[in-house]
């Protein structure tokens, strides 16, 4: 069974090259969201088995706050374009495992089947 | 060698000598390791140069090398940051940028991050994937567009990236990084901040900029452009009228060239200086010929779009001056208009006082797309502020605009008069007079005409009087 991922990400462009990254990979993408409330909702409505999110977003919720909410519902992948260690280490407190963007897709994989695992069982 | 050479010898060894032959050598090896660090190593930024960039490439391109991605990237208007902000700055950002870019890097084994030269840098991913590499691509772009720090400003650089697949198959180091180039201009020619991957068209696409480059300077000597005016209409109802000077390029066999084409173009070189000078005498040619045909409606002002580059040029205000006296032109009917980002950066206020000393009127042009601290625009010796078309064309149907409400309201807070740009709907002209926004200017009103039109369109039933009697209706 391939893992069910929602990716949320306000960089149009970025999500879409993710998307493709990660389906070209057997992943499905079950959706895309561009803010964090959106992607709250999505989660929520989709259950996806991972959710990698962006770290700053427009609007009231960031990827925190994000995986804050999703905190024992969908494991979340925080993918972010800085590399505040700080930042690292409240993405962890957030439950949330924290990448840079522009990682080996290797890396991303690797994390996607550990929050997958550590979470549900899958696969 | 007999038994007592070799204890005479180990002797020396075990001696003072013999420590310091060793230390001599050792010195040796390390300046040796120096000095080829240095012929390999960026000084500014650390990272690699273009000489070990070629060296890896070279390698990686060789018969039996593997797959793998090289990307060329050049940060955008870079020159700009240096004479807006002054070198140090310039080289802060450069730190910066190769900081962002090596956490990248770091990701992948054996990736090579140089320094080509100026703001250009490369970064060769062995063993990358075509898929990852557009990835990488997406990825840099947003990393590297995170705002900066310099000094007490934060600004916002983007990056223009090209993308070259390295297929395994061998070729040289020089057509890989020449193919890298291509498509980087071509991510800047396609608005900047974006990546592109390398395709063989761009290399006419390349031909065909530099032509027009050519061209350009032979229209400038020519007399091949004109100029056309958009109306700026009171939004009070009050009579006066303004015009925008816009423009336009008629080539003797391309037909009309569109502004935004030549534009850029022209803002490469030095060409932009001497089109900014023409479009400024002949504005003030047209303001001193209007002002002398005086009708019952009075033309009160012409806007002029001043490049950054021309206001950070020395000879500036100068030029202003030889215009205005040549022309004889009122010096108080001149506006010129220039971009947030040029007039908040520390290097614009002399030229901008030089310039008011002139007498000229200064607005700042598409307000709300830069990043405006209140307390140094409170200091610019600005008369007007142009709210970008943006805001105004995503005034809602019905409902609120809190963003334009807050900007007029800053900006006659300041002493500042307001233009709306972009107005297409009664609905825009009506919450902005509501507002108490001064001047309007957009396709609901007119668009640019030709000089003689202008005059026309003032005494045409669908020119200023219909616009005076609506704004009148809507004021009262």
């Amino acid at each position: 069974m391939s893992l069910r991922v929602l990716v949320v990400d306000d960089d149009a462009g970025l999500r879409g090259e993710l998307r493709q990254l990660l389906e070209e990979a057997g992943y499905q993408v079950v959706g895309e969201a561009s803010s964090g409330a959106q992607g709250v909702a999505h989660a929520l409505a989709e259950r996806p088995h991972v959710v990698i999110s962006d770290l700053r977003m427009p609007g009231e919720l960031g990827g925190l706050d994000l995986a804050a909410r999703l905190q024992g519902e969908v494991p979340v992948i925080i993918l972010s374009a800085y590399d505040d260690p700080g930042l690292q280490a409240r993405a962890r407190e957030a439950g949330a495992m924290f990448l840079i963007k522009g990682c080996r897709s290797r890396v991303i994989f690797a994390a996607l089947e550990q929050a997958a695992l550590s979470c549900t069982g899958v696969p | 060698m007999t038994a007592a050479h070799t204890d005479a010898l180990d002797a020396v060894a075990d001696g003072p000598l013999g420590a310091l032959l060793a230390a001599t050598v050792s010195e040796r090896r390390r300046l040796e390791r120096r000095l080829r660090e240095l012929e390999s190593t960026d000084q500014l930024t650390g990272i690699a140069n273009r000489a070990q960039l070629h060296e890896r490439l070279a390698a990686l391109l060789a018969p039996g090398g593997v797959q793998g991605a090289l990307l060329v990237l050049d940060l955008d208007d870079f020159r700009l940051v240096n004479e807006l902000y002054g070198h140090r700055h310039g080289d802060l950002l450069l730190v910066e940028a190769a900081r962002r870019l090596a956490l990248v890097a770091s990701q992948f084994e054996d990736a090579c991050l140089a320094r080509l030269g100026g703001d250009e840098f490369a970064l060769l991913l062995p063993d990358a994937t075509y898929r990852e590499a557009r990835w990488v691509c997406a990825g840099l772009l947003n990393r590297m567009r995170q705002p900066v720090h310099l000094g007490p400003a934060e600004i916002e650089v983007g990056t223009s990236i090209g993308l070259v697949v390295l297929d395994g198959e061998p070729r040289e180091a020089d057509a890989a990084l020449r193919d890298g180039d291509m498509a980087m201009y071509a991510a800047k020619a396609a608005g900047k901040n974006c990546w592109r991957q390398f395709e063989p068209a761009m290399h006419d696409d390349l031909v065909e900029r530099l032509t027009l480059e050519g061209e350009l300077a032979v229209a400038l000597d020519e007399d091949q452009f004109e100029l056309h005016y958009q109306p700026l209409v009171r939004l009070d109802g009050s009579p006066g009228l303004g015009v925008e000077a816009l423009v336009r390029w008629h080539h003797p066999e391309r037909g009309v060239v569109p502004p935004d084409t030549f534009l850029s173009v022209a803002e490469r070189g030095p060409l932009i200086h001497r089109l900014g000078a023409w479009v400024l005498r002949r504005a003030c040619r047209q303001v001193a010929e209007w002002s002398r045909c005086t009708g019952s409606i009075t033309l009160d002002e012409v806007a002029v779009n001043v490049s950054p580059r021309q206001l950070l040029d020395p000879h500036f205000a100068m030029g202003v001056s030889e215009a205005l006296a040549e022309t004889s032109a009122d010096p108080s009917r001149i506006v010129l208009e220039i971009t947030e980002s040029t007039a908040m950066a520390p290097n614009s206020l002399v030229q901008l006082h030089a310039l008011r000393a002139l007498g000229v009127r200064l607005a700042i042009d598409d307000f709300g797309t830069g990043h405006s601290s209140l307390g140094r625009l409170a200091a610019l010796p600005m008369d007007a502020l142009k709210i970008d078309r943006s805001f105004v064309q995503a005034i809602p149907a019905d409902g609120e605009a809190p963003l334009v409400r807050a900007m007029v309201a800053m900006a006659h807070s300041l002493g500042l008069e307001v233009v709306a740009e972009g107005i297409e709907t009664h609905r825009q002209l009506q919450y902005l007079a509501d507002l108490g926004c001064e001047h309007g200017q957009g396709y609901l009103f007119s668009r640019p005409l030709p000089a003689e039109g202008v005059a026309h369109w003032m005494a045409s039933e669908h020119g200023v009087a219909h616009w005076l009697a609506t704004s009148q209706r809507v004021a009262g």
